[in-house]
């Protein structure tokens, strides 16, 4: 194992010369190195995906709603099942799911009318039906999902992304996390940077908003035009030259940079978030409710080169359907069916899909039992984290795929378990990164994504 | 109340004894880890099932003849009971176990049998004797204590919520914390809360610690005994044996035999003053760091840091008095010291220059308030916002909120306050300066500094730029950097700065007047909090109650006299016409009044909604410059559900003509939606920003 060293050594500072928004990646940070050192190659291998984005369905939906048939729940229909796991909450009898599912594609994979429209790309879709988390509890299961830990503060995914990679556009921040109306459970938590430097942490931006300067922090100045601010920046590159020459540090040049990169940022971000600019049968397609909107921008954003892009359902936990879950799945299913689909198509269309990794999926599932307010059924799921749905698609995937499977019932996966660090081993591996190999060395050991699991799901790669 | 919880809960669990014994035989459906599960007051609680199974461990070691019986039937198959008699010597125990059991499940109950009649006996003596401290058979007695005694498993300790809040159901657990959480509030935010730290003191029995499996505090690991670190205090270390041990750890690690402390503090101050530690790594001494540049010069500070007992002043004296600590990070003037010092040591391991230093977050925004004449020196005191309001204290007085850190202070790297960070990232991104043009709190540095440097108009300009220069660098301008400041405060011949159409839109409230078709007087809403305007920083204000506008609609009031008006001010004359649609959507409630009304021609339009929508449209109407168009919401009869949509469009409509260009302007009050109208920098403020924002003031030679 290659090691990496300290993070803040003034040698690594050297590397950070002319960072841009979310700082270059480690390969950029480390050039040629004085004696003794290692020099350490990123990506680890030719990626298969350059780019992620990552539909969090927060609050967890059922996969027996949606990507997991459970006939079998029919047969006991009202009756308790031979074995209920435990749970947060008390559930009683099977629960067949209210949604028809149908074959779709040439793989002739079931999946239910709630992603009728995304059925449609199934060809291109791995689905994993053996998911597995620790606890049926949201916070810890957010944080498993997310930083792969589910009790210690560790980084995001998508701060190890950008760690590991940085971004291909210095002018946007390469690591966004999209939520419409406020945050999620455990807010910023979930696309913190940790130990990982600030700038690696993810962009959070309340896509409820459509203008610029709401979505981004000082990304527009309430007191000078660009035309102002063009004359202020040639003064200060002619001050901070002068004072420059003199000079030994080259903190001074990046600094000096990171004031241009500041300035284009202002036109290119605008420019990515106006989904104005796209043409009317694209914005038909994506639909027009905020989920709709906050895909295209997001296809945007990809398109200019960010790296993560996480698209969170709402604030809160709405997919956490406690209750009535056939009217609360079909709704919020209903906003979501069409934008996905129109990403996969619309991706596909631009040759994008082989290197973009496109995934779904929530913190966990939900139980294949009724959830039960004493002897009254409630008509919903409680969590479930023994067995639960999450596919990819897209950059390195192989579609038409089922990997693994829950037992009868879906209650939990018995075959071919996959572990919530064997997602990000994955994930990892299809971006060019070997999860073993990428540390950051904080408090006296070398930390990873996957900690000290995590094994690459082979059969879902192309 | 939390005593009163805490008894409540323990005579929920002295009732269901039975259900707690049952619960040892099928142990499975109660889990140890961590599994936060939803509980009901009637649900066996599996902490309180772990407390029971310890509880009969414990009997077991110590013979306990009350549960001698349990244990032997425990270790006995079924089929065997038969032919085994209960040996104990407890009379009650023997006596209801007189006949064999047939199962475990029985044993449970015929045990839970005994504790609720020991329980009922409890109770009725005392109704007729409420000071009653025992039952008079000492053998029922011995039962009792079960139930009620120091360490029973019935009871919930006497101890801070966080280490018990697991005992109770789910919703007790939610009102302590709530009721916990006010009193903590209060304690803070009450006007005479004393200033206070939070201190720990140790328990009175202090408890084993244990190891928690991958951090997880519901995977109790090994034992851990309290003492030093075998490392340093030997194999096996002798053991601490006051108390908790905490004041023995301190001692071990300040012993004068432990030299490491001094090491790592003395490194620490070294490392702030430096940039760099002479161990680059500030928590890590270890075989994995890489080892110190200047060894001895370590040990010599350590030693006299710990001679001079532990003084971190004379500590900083000696370095900042050091010619190391006094040189320049500048080129030396021949060039040749450097140019070798370049080929040598490009590093600067060896501190053959000084390191330049960069300001941190703090520094910076401390020199800037310091530059503008602003910074308030008080000390102590109560943490505040960085930038709202008129905060000008120390930046280390910043209010850190773990939950949602700041923006501003996360892109400048700030330690990450839910971690131990022991050296803070040093990076240089965008946002930074993004922060440094475009945030208000520069600009009004700016305007501050100006001012300070002298703002009359009959100033000469060049001292004006000479006084700019020794308020941020304490030096003088040299000729060229006089010229360009010059320069840049001449207007260019052609006006750089694009006129941007002024906004025309001005949110309040006021009463509508029937009689006049108007608004009796408009008060603009005093706050704007980044999507509406409204009362207050609450919402509902305690003064002007829902009144709010947003982009695209609001709420009025809470009464008549305070509807909620978005006006619109004519920029020049012309003539002009609205379109609008007014939805309120609620079925709830009896609905909302609007009117569209005219500064001088009165009400031009006005409805009812309710659960219904309405198109107000304005046919094009003459207007001069400075006629407002009042949008006006008020309450139906009463407040409920009173929010609605509302966003009108004006469009200058062409007179015909004349060419005028008014005819291609409209106004979208969505759009157009905005807080508080800036002022843009003068050329001078626009230098001062620059001024503040160059290398030489951010970073020190």
């Amino acid at each position: 194992m290659h090691t990496l060293p300290p993070p803040l050594s003034r040698r690594d500072f050297l590397r950070r010369s002319g960072v841009g928004f979310g700082l270059l990646g480690l390969a950029g940070l480390l050039g040629p190195r004085t004696a003794g050192a290692v020099t350490t190659e990123l990506p680890h291998f030719a990626p298969k995906a350059k780019r992620v984005i990552h539909f969090f369905l927060n609050g967890g939906p059922s996969h027996v709603d949606t990507f997991d048939p459970k006939p079998a729940l029919l047969k006991y229909a009202g009756q308790p099942l031979p074995q209920t796991l435990l749970t947060e909450r008390k559930t009683g009898a099977a629960f067949p799911s209210p949604f028809k599912f149908e074959r779709h594609g040439q793989s002739g994979i079931e999946v239910s009318e709630l992603f009728a429209k995304t059925a449609e790309h199934i060809d291109d879709i791995a689905v994993i039906r053996s998911m597995q988390a620790q606890v049926p509890n949201h916070e810890p299961s957010l944080m498993l999902m997310n930083c792969g830990d589910s009790i210690q503060v560790r980084p995001s995914l998508g701060a190890w992304l950008m760690y590991g990679l940085g971004s291909e556009n210095q002018n946007l921040p390469g690591f966004i996390a999209m939520c419409p109306g406020g945050q999620p459970i455990k807010g910023a938590e979930n696309w913190q940077s940790a130990f990982l430097p600030g700038a690696y942490q993810g962009t959070y931006v309340d896509s409820q908003h459509s203008t610029v300067d709401r979505l981004i922090e000082n990304i527009r100045s309430p007191h000078a035009t660009p035309e102002a601010q063009r004359r202020q920046l040639d003064l200060l590159r002619t001050l901070n030259e002068a004072h420059r020459r003199e000079r030994l540090d080259p903190r001074l040049d990046a600094r000096i940079e990171s004031f241009e990169l500041a300035f284009r940022m202002q036109t290119e971000a605008a420019d990515a978030f106006d989904i104005s600019r796209e043409p009317q049968q694209i914005r038909d397609l994506y639909g027009s409710g905020v989920h709709g909107r906050q895909t295209l921008i997001a296809r945007r954003l990809l398109e200019r080169g960010v790296r993560f892009v996480q698209l969170w359902h709402g604030a809160g936990q709405p997919w956490d359907n406690h209750d009535k879950i056939e009217e609360n799945h079909r709704r919020l299913a209903g906003e979501l069916d069409q934008p996905i689909a129109a990403l996969l198509g619309d991706l596909k269309h631009r040759g994008m899909l082989e290197d973009t990794l496109v995934i779904w999926g929530g913190e966990f599932g939900r139980t294949p039992t009724v959830e039960m307010n004493g002897s009254t059924s409630k008509l919903g799921r409680d969590h479930n984290h023994y067995g639960f749905s999450v596919w990819m698609a897209g950059g390195g995937i192989k579609g038409g795929t089922v990997h693994g499977s829950t037992d009868e019932f879906g209650f939990a996966a018995v075959e071919n378990a996959v572990s919530v660090h064997d997602l990000h081993a994955t994930i990892l591996h299809l971006m060019g990164l070997d999860h073993e190999r990428l540390t950051y060395r904080y408090s006296g050991r070398d930390f990873r994504l996957t900690d000290v699991e995590g094994d690459v799901v082979k059969g879902i790669l192309a | 109340m939390m005593a009163q919880r805490r008894e409540e809960q323990a005579a929920r669990v002295r009732a269901a004894v039975t259900e707690h014994l049952v619960a040892q035989l099928e142990l499975e459906k109660y889990p140890e880890e961590n599994l936060t599960q939803i509980l009901g007051p009637n649900d066996i609680n599996p902490f309180f099932v772990r407390r029971w199974q310890r509880y009969l461990a414990d009997a077991d070691q110590r013979h306990d003849p009350i549960f001698a019986t349990w244990h032997k039937y425990a270790n006995l198959p079924p089929a065997d009971f038969a032919g085994h008699k209960a040996t104990t010597t407890h009379p009650l125990v023997a006596e209801a176990f007189a006949t064999a059991p047939a199962t475990m499940r029985e044993v449970a109950t015929r045990y839970g049998a005994l504790f609720d009649g020991v329980e009922k006996q409890w109770r009725a003596l005392l109704q007729t004797d409420p000071e009653a401290q025992a039952l008079p058979d000492e053998n029922a007695e011995a039962l009792r204590r079960v139930l009620y005694g120091p360490g029973s498993p019935c009871t919930v300790p006497d101890e801070q919520m966080t280490n018990i809040e697991w005992f109770f159901p789910t919703t007790t657990t939610e009102e302590l914390w709530k009721v916990k959480n006010e009193v903590e509030r209060w304690l803070i935010q009450s006007a005479g809360a004393p200033a206070y730290a939070t201190i720990l003191v140790d328990r009175a029995q202090p408890s084993s610690p244990r190891v928690f499996r991958r951090g997880n505090p519901m995977m109790k690991g090994e034992a851990v005994p309290r003492e030093f670190l075998q490392v340093l205090a030997g194999d096996p270390p002798p053991p601490f044996v006051h108390g908790s041990g905490r004041l023995e750890l301190a001692q071990a690690i300040i012993a004068p035999s432990n030299p490491l402390t001094a090491r790592v503090m003395v490194n620490r101050v070294w490392m702030e003053h430096f940039g760099r530690g002479l161990v680059t790594t500030p928590s890590d001494f270890g075989k994995r760091a890489e080892p110190p540049s200047h060894p001895e010069l370590l040990d010599w500070l350590a030693r006299r840091f710990m001679d001079e007992g532990w003084s971190l002043k004379s500590l900083h004296r000696r370095i900042l008095l050091s010619a190391t600590y006094q040189q320049s990070s500048l080129a030396s003037p021949d060039g040749v010291a450097s140019r070798k010092g370049q080929e040598l040591d490009p590093d600067n391991r060896l501190l053959w220059r000084m390191t330049t230093h960069r300001l941190s977050f703090e520094e910076m925004r401390d020199a800037w308030l310091a530059a503008t004449g602003e910074l308030d020196l008080r000390a102590g005191g109560k943490p505040a916002e960085l930038f709202t309001g008129e905060n000008r204290r120390r930046t280390v007085y910043a209010r850190v909120d773990r939950e949602h850190l700041s923006t501003v202070m996360r892109m400048f790297d700030f330690a990450n306050p839910d971690l131990s960070i022991p050296q803070r990232n040093d990076t240089i991104v965008p946002q930074q300066a993004l922060f440094g043009l475009n945030h208000p709190f520069l600009a009004a540095r700016a305007k501050a500094l100006l001012r300070r440097a002298g703002t009359a108009d009959g100033d000469d300009a060049s001292s004006r730029v000479r006084r700019l220069y020794e308020l941020l660098f304490q030096r003088a301008p040299t000729a060229g950097e006089m010229d360009d400041a010059l320069a840049f405060t001449q207007p260019e011949p052609v006006a750089f700065v694009k006129r941007e159409k002024p906004n025309a839109w001005q949110y309040g409230y006021g009463e509508w007047e029937e009689a006049a078709g108007g608004i009796k007087s408009f008060t603009p809403l005093p706050l704007f909090n980044g999507t509406a305007w409204q009362g207050g920083e609450q919402w509902p204000d305690k003064k002007l109650g829902w009144a709010q506008l947003t982009a695209t609609g609001g709420h009025p009031g809470n009464d008549r006299q305070h509807a909620v008006v978005r006006r619109w001010v004519a920029p020049q004359d012309g003539s002009y016409a609205i379109t609008s649609m007014l939805i309120h959507e609620p079925a709830e409630g009896d609905g909302i009044r609007a009117f569209i009304s005219h500064s001088r021609r009165g009400l031009l339009r006005s409805t009812m909604a309710h659960h219904s929508t309405a198109e107000l449209n304005v046919e094009a109407m003459p207007m001069s410059a400075g006629d407002t168009l009042d949008f006006v919401v008020d309450l139906g009869d009463g407040l409920n559900n009173d929010q609605f949509l509302w966003a009108p469009k004006i469009a200058a409509v062409a007179t015909g003509g004349s060419g005028d260009e008014g005819a291609a302007l409209s106004w979208d009050a969505q759009k157009e939606f905005a807080g508080p109208a800036t002022t843009p920098l003068s050329l001078w403020e626009q230098l001062a920003q620059t001024l503040m924002l160059t290398n030489e003031f951010v970073f020190i030679d």
